[in-house]
């Protein structure tokens, strides 16, 4: 493997890191829709199951967000590799 | 069970499916992760610089941390099967878990948008190569006419190539290989993609050529 195939290989993975990261945009918006359903359906229910389904949800957009800020650190930290070998 | 009740359990029912199908999206997200994983850790084979292994670290979080929101998903969904039971007991199984509610195509829609990827990423690592070795790109070429001809043969009505005695069957003039059978038309596939990439590498050639002899004159 020379560099350009170690910068090759680099980029690559940034790509898939970066498509992840687009899943997770996307998981994130449909998990909020579905919360907004759920919410509405079990309104104001307080069965411990219901609520419990519905506190999961609402702190899903929180790690979801913390699982995108590891791929952008991963993707920057490549990158700034990738800055270094030129 | 009243009109209103059977509402209610219908849309609980609704929102079970699509958070098994969102825990099925965080999966594909951990794999993504998991194949950039793969890809740092190939490039950064033999080297410990920090920023490269800070992001085998960063990936391999991102990784586990898409594991935990597919578990999560599917422990809200749990809750909430719990919940329509008790609301309508029977209406909802816990033992059919994401698989089952996943809708089959998109599954396969996605599956396939993975292997394009994956194959169009091992197609240009090997256009790479293939621009520093012409020769093993032309024993790829001959590869796929080969492959070419011999399903061209195989598809040939078996009176046309025939030499026997017996009166050959009419049959339908065939130029081209039949290519209904997925398998072939892949295979078939492959050869095209050899021919094109051969053709590419004849224009890079001549591009730098161009170039050279630019170079040689200035």
């Amino acid at each position: 493997m020379n560099i350009d195939e170690v910068k090759r290989t680099i980029q690559d993975g940034n790509q898939v890191a970066k498509s992840g990261r687009a899943t997770l945009e996307q998981l994130d918006s449909e998990v909020a829709a579905t919360e907004a359903y759920a919410r509405i359906t079990i309104h104001d229910s307080q069965d411990q199951d219901a609520q419990a389904g519905l506190e999961i949800l609402a702190g899903f957009h929180r790690e979801t967000e913390l699982t995108v800020r590891r791929v952008d650190a991963a993707v920057d930290h490549a990158n700034a590799y990738l800055g270094t070998i030129g | 069970m009243t009109a209103s009740v059977a509402e209610v359990v219908a849309q609980l029912l609704h929102v079970r499916e699509r958070l098994a199908a969102a825990a099925i999206t965080a999966t594909r997200a951990q794999a993504d992760a998991e194949e950039a994983h793969g890809r740092y850790a190939e490039a950064a084979s033999g080297s410990d610089h920090p920023q490269l292994q800070q992001a085998l670290a960063d990936i391999s979080t991102a990784s586990e941390k898409a594991a935990r929101l597919a578990r999560l998903l599917t422990e809200a969904r749990t809750r909430f099967t719990a919940y329509i039971n008790k609301i309508a007991p029977g209406s909802a199984q816990d033992s059919d878990v994401s698989e089952a509610e996943m809708p089959s195509g998109e599954r396969l829609l996605s599956e396939a948008e993975r292997r394009g990827r994956k194959a169009d990423m091992i197609w240009r690592k090997q256009l790479q190569k293939a621009e520093d070795t012409e020769s093993t790109l032309k024993q790829v070429e001959d590869g796929g006419k080969a492959v070419l001809s011999y399903f061209r043969q195989q598809q040939s009505p078996p009176g046309a190539t025939s030499t026997g005695t017996t009166a050959p069957k009419p049959a339908p003039a065939q130029e081209r290989p039949q290519i209904d059978n997925p398998v072939t038309a892949a295979i078939v596939a492959t050869g095209a993609i050899a021919v094109a990439a051969k053709s590419t590498w004849d224009h890079i050639k001549k591009r730098r050529e161009r170039k050279k002899a630019d170079d040689d004159q200035a």
